[in-house]
């Protein structure tokens, strides 16, 4: 039993995303879509979550398009970006998807 | 057919948006399917529960009071995340159902047991 | 896979709908099943034909139509959303007394029980909030 969170908040206006980790077990995915990829850009936003979901054994993704579409370069290599058809494996190698 | 047990997730406070009304209608007619429900509150959606609220100088229809018509529909958890009401100076009493707190890693255990979980 | 699809964003105002409108297209060249769409709070808002873009603007309700018509996929509408939203069937509105009706043909209106329905009969389901 695995589960994929996707994200679609902007980071930048609430701290409840980081939050959310805690409630993700080992397995689990996360990925960062419309203005949650926002962070992606920043040098510090994302830091300190993609190293505790690395603890957690969460794997964090970011959807490429909504990256393009917004201008933003994910400077994070452990931030891995996924187009559309990449969304849909996630969903599939998950159980459920949890909209946050 | 087996339990597939469905988690409702209110994360928004009451009044300034449809979330609350909107998924008390999708948890309602949830009660006809027979199968285990939920509900998990996070974030500002703990206010959805809050004692007191006022609505007699108000047009709007108060929603609220449904959530406690809703044990009687077979809700069978109202689960609140502990830190969420420790953040905003609420305890349990001034709630208008009785809840269970979680703490993350309880809230993280109760998705993972679930079948599917709507968020409003 | 069966993958139902739920949306709730609303109609133009949000990329919700049409980020989910890019999964379904990936999700069917995949070779997976969408068993439905969802349009659920201000998401039910496209079933209504009369919604009217410039010509290079997103024409989501049409958009969604053809992918119903060419995939088979049906698009349902949560019936009190619509109508607190004023999207009609004829049956609906002459039901209330209101002139007029704009349900797009493509689009039908059911209760969120057909929601529940296709949740636990499909091996996957994804929301857009």
């Amino acid at each position: 039993m695995s589960c994929l969170h996707t994200l679609s908040r902007s980071w930048h206006e609430s701290i409840w995303l980081y939050e959310q980790l805690a409630f993700a077990s080992p397995g689990d995915a996360v990925l960062l879509t419309r203005d949650a990829v926002l962070a992606t850009e920043s040098p510090i936003t994302l830091a300190s979550f993609l190293a505790k979901c690395e603890a957690q054994g969460v794997s964090v993704y970011v959807l490429a398009e909504d990256l393009k579409l917004r201008g933003v370069d994910n400077k994070y290599q452990n931030c891995h970006a996924v187009d559309y058809g990449g969304f849909v494996d996630l969903v599939i190698q998950h159980d459920k998807q949890i909209a946050w | 057919m087996s339990d597939q047990p469905l988690l409702y997730v209110f994360q928004s406070a009451p009044y300034s948006n449809a979330h609350g009304p909107e998924g008390l209608d999708a948890v309602l007619i949830g009660s006809a399917f027979e199968q285990s429900m939920s509900l998990l509150f996070l974030h500002d959606g703990v206010f959805q529960l809050r004692a007191g609220q006022d609505i007699s100088a108000s047009d709007l229809k108060r929603h609220s009071k449904t959530f406690r018509a809703l044990q009687d529909l077979g809700v069978e958890h109202f689960y609140v995340h502990d830190q969420a009401l420790l953040a905003r100076g609420l305890t349990p009493e001034q709630l208008m159902v009785d809840v269970e707190l979680l703490d993350a890693a309880a809230v993280a255990t109760l998705l993972q047991q679930q079948h599917r979980v709507m968020t409003f | 896979m069966k993958i139902n699809i739920l949306i709730n964003g609303g109609l133009y105002s949000s990329q919700s709908a049409y980020s989910a409108w890019q999964f379904a297209h990936a999700a069917i060249s995949a070779g997976h099943e969408i068993t439905q769409v969802f349009f659920h709070q201000d998401a039910a808002g496209h079933g209504n034909r009369l919604a009217t873009v410039m010509s290079d603007e997103f024409d989501a309700v049409e958009m969604w139509s053809r992918l119903s018509v060419k995939h088979a996929v049906p698009l349902v509408l949560c019936v009190s959303a619509a109508e607190r939203r004023g999207v009609m069937s004829q049956e609906q509105a002459a039901e209330w007394g209101r002139e007029g009706d704009n349900l797009h043909s493509s689009f039908a209106v059911q209760g969120l029980g057909a929601l529940l329905e296709a949740t636990l009969a499909a091996d996957r389901m994804v929301t857009f909030a």
